[in-house]
């Protein structure tokens, strides 16, 4: 398998908070969720793929090449897709087409028209003048018409109805037939990525606390609940934040067939959502 | 061919998957060497990770099912003729025995039963 | 580099139309500055649609943008320097067609065709006012650079009136007798060219700081 993007020991600081030496790799062929609560360092991490920022310490490599060195390079390869618009609002679509087109030596009309057709863009349309589902349709297609190898999303569902958002998810998987082609993901929605995505890496407070391929997550943890009595006399190790009520408590658990050995009939084990994970995983590190 | 996965079974999804396609293969609805849809789109179509289809054809290769060729495909295995006859005796045997314990529940006999049977193998 | 310059006129489509509109107010109420009516009409406009165009890349949070795509920041910098330039010309064809168009039309307004000392001081104009705000824009964004406008701008008024009198009470003074001797023997085309050379090195030295800022920017 070959690596698309390698994240090494990467860090910065800021006044108020810093990415503590993360690591993320990303093969050809698949999506990569970045899941973490708002603050927890994903769009940091984006700016610092995209040389928006300059690291502090560590090293991006993206298509096996320095990200700073070869910047030009790799932006050629990457298509990108923003919370915001960046857009320019005054100009119609098709005259922001035309200035950010020339950039790119593998610009491509025919998809670029496609695309338009296919989410029925108006092309003359000024872009301050198009719903937020609409911007970030066009943000899409402006980085699926280059040829990117690899798509950089930060965010792009926040805002957006449940059918762009399933729209958008339709396309991932169909640009992801291409098994050369890579997805990087952040998002706080996790259900966007329940489906679709292959890897999940979850970032708290500017370390990667999880990354683990989704199936397996979603496999072998489980959402545990039982009576407080447990709670005194069992391992409290074997859960992952545990969450107590006035009649019980509710915990995860890593791998859920031997907890399941471990406490038989006296507790209640379901699937956990990804959401779940998520939440109990930032909990935890509250506690500490 | 149809393959319906629920998300909310405690069965893993890929192993959803292997086992559908499996009684897809006994049942002879995939034929030998047809070629099977790829990883990728059978991810896009379920709306599933690739990973997931990845480990269901994976578990299929392993047990013999199927044979995956790279930059072809993956193929439903030519079957050895005995294994896949017992196994599609084997399906025989628990729908009879199905049949056999509704019979028990009611009290029927023996003799009623394979009345009942010789009739319908002249009729099918 | 050049799309980024035509994406900078097509956002102030507005404006183009607003400085048509200018132009004819100076060449109606300006009667009486003469031939310097050009280089106050160009400076005017040339500041203010530059101006525009860095709002509307603060208001757009363009840098986002344009740092994600395929483009050196040094382009980045360079198409707004360019930008001005092509105002320049802009203003300057209107201006000359506009004076054409009076004369044609025998509307009874006192014109001044377009010479090389107006084009000339206008350039020099433009050029020392954005060779100033184009580091402060790209160290420190549009807001900040507002209120360093607001400074300069005084700056400039109060120290062009230091600087009449002190060349005035100065007279005497080596540095100062020889640079109104050179301009007071040289002919008009030296002059040009000497003015040019400055210009031309003075923007050069304004692109490389702004570059320089530019570069270390974080977005």
């Amino acid at each position: 398998m070959e690596t698309i993007l390698e994240i090494k020991g990467l860090k910065k600081s800021f006044k108020d908070f810093s990415l503590k030496g993360i690591d993320i790799t990303i093969e050809k062929g698949y999506i990569m969720g970045f899941v973490g609560p708002n603050g927890a360092g994903k769009t940091t991490t984006i700016k610092l793929i995209m040389n928006l920022m300059k690291k502090d310490e560590g090293v991006i490599k993206i298509f096996g090449l320095d990200n700073v060195k070869h910047e030009l390079d790799i932006k050629q390869k990457i298509g990108f897709v923003y919370d915001e618009n960046n857009y320019y609002e005054e100009l119609t679509i098709l005259e922001m087409k035309r200035v950010v087109a020339p950039f790119y030596k593998t610009w491509d009309d025919n998809a670029f028209n496609k695309y338009i057709g296919e989410f029925r863009l108006p092309l003359k349309k000024k872009i301050k003048d198009l719903s937020k589902g609409m911007k970030m349709k066009f943000s899409l297609t402006v980085a699926l018409s280059h040829n990117a190898q690899l798509l950089i999303m930060d965010e792009p569902t926040s805002g957006l109805d449940p059918l762009v958002r399933r729209e958008l998810l339709e396309i991932l998987s169909q640009i992801i037939q291409d098994e050369n082609k890579a997805v990087f993901f952040s998002t706080h929605i996790t259900t966007d990525l329940e489906k679709i995505a292959d890897y999940i890496t979850l970032i708290n407070d500017g370390e990667i606390v999880l990354c683990s391929d989704k199936d397996e997550l979603m496999n072998n943890y489980g959402l545990v609940r039982g009576g407080k009595e447990l709670l005194y006399n069992l391992n409290t190790k074997d859960f992952i934040g545990i969450k107590e009520n006035q009649f019980g408590f509710e915990a995860l658990v890593k791998d859920k067939n031997q907890a399941q050995k471990a406490y038989k009939d006296k507790i209640i084990i379901e699937k956990p959502s990804l959401e779940d994970i998520m939440l109990y995983y930032t909990r935890r590190c509250q506690n500490v | 061919m149809n393959i319906i996965i629920s998300n909310q079974s405690d069965k893993p999804i890929y192993e959803q998957i292997a086992d559908q396609m499996k009684n897809l293969i006994i049942n002879g609805e995939l034929s030998e060497s047809e070629l099977l849809p790829s990883i990728r789109n059978l991810a896009k179509e379920l709306q599933i990770s690739v990973i997931t289809t990845k480990r269901a054809y994976e578990e299929l290769e392993r047990e013999g099912y199927i044979v995956s060729v790279p930059g072809k495909g993956s193929f439903v295995r030519p079957q050895n003729k005995e294994l896949l006859k017992e196994a599609r005796i084997r399906i025989v045997e628990d729908k009879m025995a199905e049949a056999v314990s509704a019979a028990k529940t009611i009290d029927m006999s023996l003799e009623e039963l394979q009345e009942i049977l010789r009739l319908l193998y002249e009729e099918v | 580099m050049f799309n980024l310059v035509i994406k900078d006129i097509l956002i102030q489509k507005k404006q183009l139309i607003f400085s048509l509109v200018y132009l004819v107010f100076i060449l109606v109420t300006f009667q009486g500055m003469g031939e310097a009516m050009f280089p106050m009409g160009l400076v005017a406009m040339a500041y203010m649609l530059s101006m525009t165009a860095c709002a509307y890349e603060e208001k757009n949070r363009s840098d986002l943008l344009l740092n994600s795509l395929p483009i050196k920041r040094e382009s980045i910098v360079a198409s707004k320097y360019l930008s001005v330039f092509v105002y320049t010309l802009m203003v300057t064809a209107l201006y000359e067609a506009m004076v054409i168009i009076i004369n044609i039309l025998n509307i009874p307004l006192k014109t001044f065709p377009l010479s090389l000392e107006m084009f000339i001081g206008g350039l020099v104009a433009v050029c020392s006012m954005t060779g100033i705000y184009f580091p402060i824009y790209f160290k420190f964004g549009y807001m900040k650079m507002r209120v360093a406008n607001f400074v300069l701008f005084f700056l400039f008024f109060f120290g062009s009136s230091y600087m009449t009198h002190f060349l005035n009470s100065n007279h005497d003074s080596l540095l100062v007798n020889g640079i109104i001797n050179f301009f007071n023997t040289q002919s008009d085309i030296t002059i040009s060219l000497v003015l040019l050379i400055i210009i031309a090195v003075y923007m050069l030295l304004s692109f490389l700081l702004s570059a320089w800022f530019y570069n270390r920017r974080e977005f």
